[in-house]
């Protein structure tokens, strides 16, 4: 990995986690074969290269970024398998269901519907850059206080939807957030209690 | 997807050069709907020509006899503008009806007249369809009963899947205007004249021209429409496309109607006016049995078949409860 690819967060988010430890039963059982093929192994160990590959920049969560990217690919797959920021989750990768969702420029886009690199000038926002110094975003902890999610798969996309409903000011009535979250769904089926995370958010 | 090659306009006139500069070269603005079909493989460019990069297309301005909206405004910023609501407020109301926030702050103007089908045929890559192949015969043609939501006018031999914009409805109901840019002039095209029944021969539903860009639409008040509505019936209540919806807008003197405006959503094959109707509304009072009245003559030529056959009765109701709501929204009491 390049130093320009290399993930702009450090420590254990549960992804890391899981690929640290996985690497490590893996490691256990390949060790023995290690001294007789290692050359070989380097050989396949070359990275991938993205044909017609683009060079971009982009801010993120105030942060400048430089890459390499395939031109094709949506923000969203960026974010996730370029960056390794995996709190923007896909989920249809269509439109249709608003787990993607993040900010640019301060308005809430579906980020499955992007051209990463057509987002170069703009600042763009995720479920990552919402906390401050280890504080959680106030909507984020009324979705903590309020048990707004079961499974959690949508929770980033309701969460940046919220956030950018309540700066909208379409949070006068329950009918209103009803219509303006209307973009996310949830298979639990956590909506009252979504509803009730972004009304108090908004007080 | 397949790879394409992408560039950057900065005027009109460049984005017109380069898009016929190379073959399959399609304009992108908010991309919402043309993203999401090349991920599908329904629509494979050889070049995008970003028109995003263009300075001057996103105002929205009131000039007096008009109000204009650039074609790169997002559907967002039209439907929460004051001149919008204060002097043309259908289309405020038919925007807020489609997509959801999200898709509104990617869409644009003219990107929401262009977008493409939303039909399960169109969608399948494998299926027949007339709108993708040009000379395909597709089964919202040849289904024998029809399918439930197939257009009641505009019927074809290539597509009978109805239009799936809301704002076009609103802004054809207001007879707004298409203002269509090539390099060398612009002109202007009733929105009813913008937009043609499909045909065998091409997968195209409208006049626009391959040197021409949709650069805005404006909206007319000579007519004088004080009162307007947009109900749009669906089968869930938000974030659906509607299985009909009704705009529109009435000039309403003293109880007189001096100008009306009546416009359908999803029964179409493309966005459907009733002119017949308006027509009738001329000079009568504003009340509901005269609405009832155009509603039929609205629904007069309909060709249903068994499947969809439901719509027409809905069509009636829908046309009659959109008039009845418009009477009861006058400008400025809505938003």
């Amino acid at each position: 990995m390049k130093e320009e690819d290399k993930p702009i967060k450090t420590g254990f988010s549960r992804r890391n986690f899981l690929q640290v430890s996985g690497t490590g039963v893996a490691g256990l059982a390949v060790a023995p074969l290690l001294g007789a093929q290692a050359a070989e192994q380097k050989n396949l160990e070359r990275p991938f290269e993205v044909p017609n590959a683009v060079d971009i920049q982009l801010n993120i969560n105030n942060e400048t970024i430089k890459l390499k990217i395939d031109p094709r690919a949506s923000l969203l797959d960026t974010l996730r398998y370029k960056l390794n920021m995996t709190g923007t989750k896909k989920g249809c990768d269509a439109g249709h269901c608003g787990a993607c969702t993040i900010h640019i420029n301060g308005e809430r886009k579906l980020s499955c519907l992007t051209l990463a690199m057509r987002h170069q000038n703009d600042k763009i926002t995720t479920i990552e850059g919402l906390a401050e110094n280890g504080v959680l975003h106030p909507v984020q902890q009324a979705f903590v206080d309020n048990d707004a999610f079961q499974c959690g798969y949508c929770t980033s996309g309701q969460v940046m939807s919220a956030v950018a409903c309540i700066k909208e000011g379409h949070t006068k009535s329950t009918e209103e957030i009803k219509e303006y979250m209307s973009g996310n769904i949830c298979r639990c089926g956590a909506y009252p209690n979504i509803i009730k995370a972004v009304q108090a958010a908004s007080k | 997807m397949n790879f394409f090659q992408y560039t950057e306009a900065k005027t009109a006139r460049d984005a017109i050069k380069a898009k016929q500069e190379k073959e399959a070269s399609y304009f992108i603005a908010g991309g919402s709907n043309l993203v999401d079909m090349m991920k599908e493989g329904i629509q494979h460019p050889q070049q995008l020509v970003d028109i995003n990069t263009i300075s001057g297309l996103r105002d929205i301005k009131n000039t007096g006899d008009t109000v204009y909206l650039g074609t790169l405004a997002s559907n967002t910023a039209a439907a929460e503008s004051e001149k919008i609501i204060n002097f043309a407020p259908l289309v405020s109301q038919s925007l807020v009806k489609g997509a959801t926030q999200q898709i509104r702050n990617m869409a644009t103007i003219g990107g929401n007249l262009m977008q493409e089908s939303r039909c399960p045929f169109f969608y399948d890559v494998s299926a027949a369809c007339g709108r993708r192949t040009a000379g395909d015969v597709c089964p919202t043609v040849t289904a024998k009963d029809g399918i439930r939501t197939n257009a009641l006018f505009g019927l074809n031999e290539s597509c009978n899947t109805p239009h799936p914009s809301d704002m076009a409805v609103g802004m054809l109901a207001l007879r707004s205007k298409v203002v269509l840019q090539s390099k060398k002039d612009t002109r202007k095209l009733a929105l009813d004249k913008f937009y043609h029944i499909p045909v065998k021969e091409n997968t195209k539903i409208t006049h626009l021209q391959d040197d021409e860009m949709i650069v805005g639409v404006e909206i007319p008040l000579e007519h004088g429409f004080n009162h307007s509505a947009y109900l749009k019936v669906r089968d869930r209540k938000s974030y659906a496309f509607a299985l009909i919806s009704g705009a529109a807008a009435l000039n309403i003197q003293t109880g007189t109607i001096l100008n009306a405006g009546l416009a359908s959503g999803w029964v179409g094959t493309i966005p459907w006016r009733f002119e017949e109707a308006e027509n009738f509304l001329q000079g009568k009072a504003a009340t509901e049995s005269n609405f009832r009245q155009a509603a039929k003559i609205a629904i007069s030529d309909a060709q249903p078949k068994k499947n969809n056959a439901f719509k027409v009765k809905l069509l009636e109701k829908i046309l009659v409860r959109t008039l009845l709501m418009a009477k009861e929204t006058p400008y400025g009491t809505n938003n």
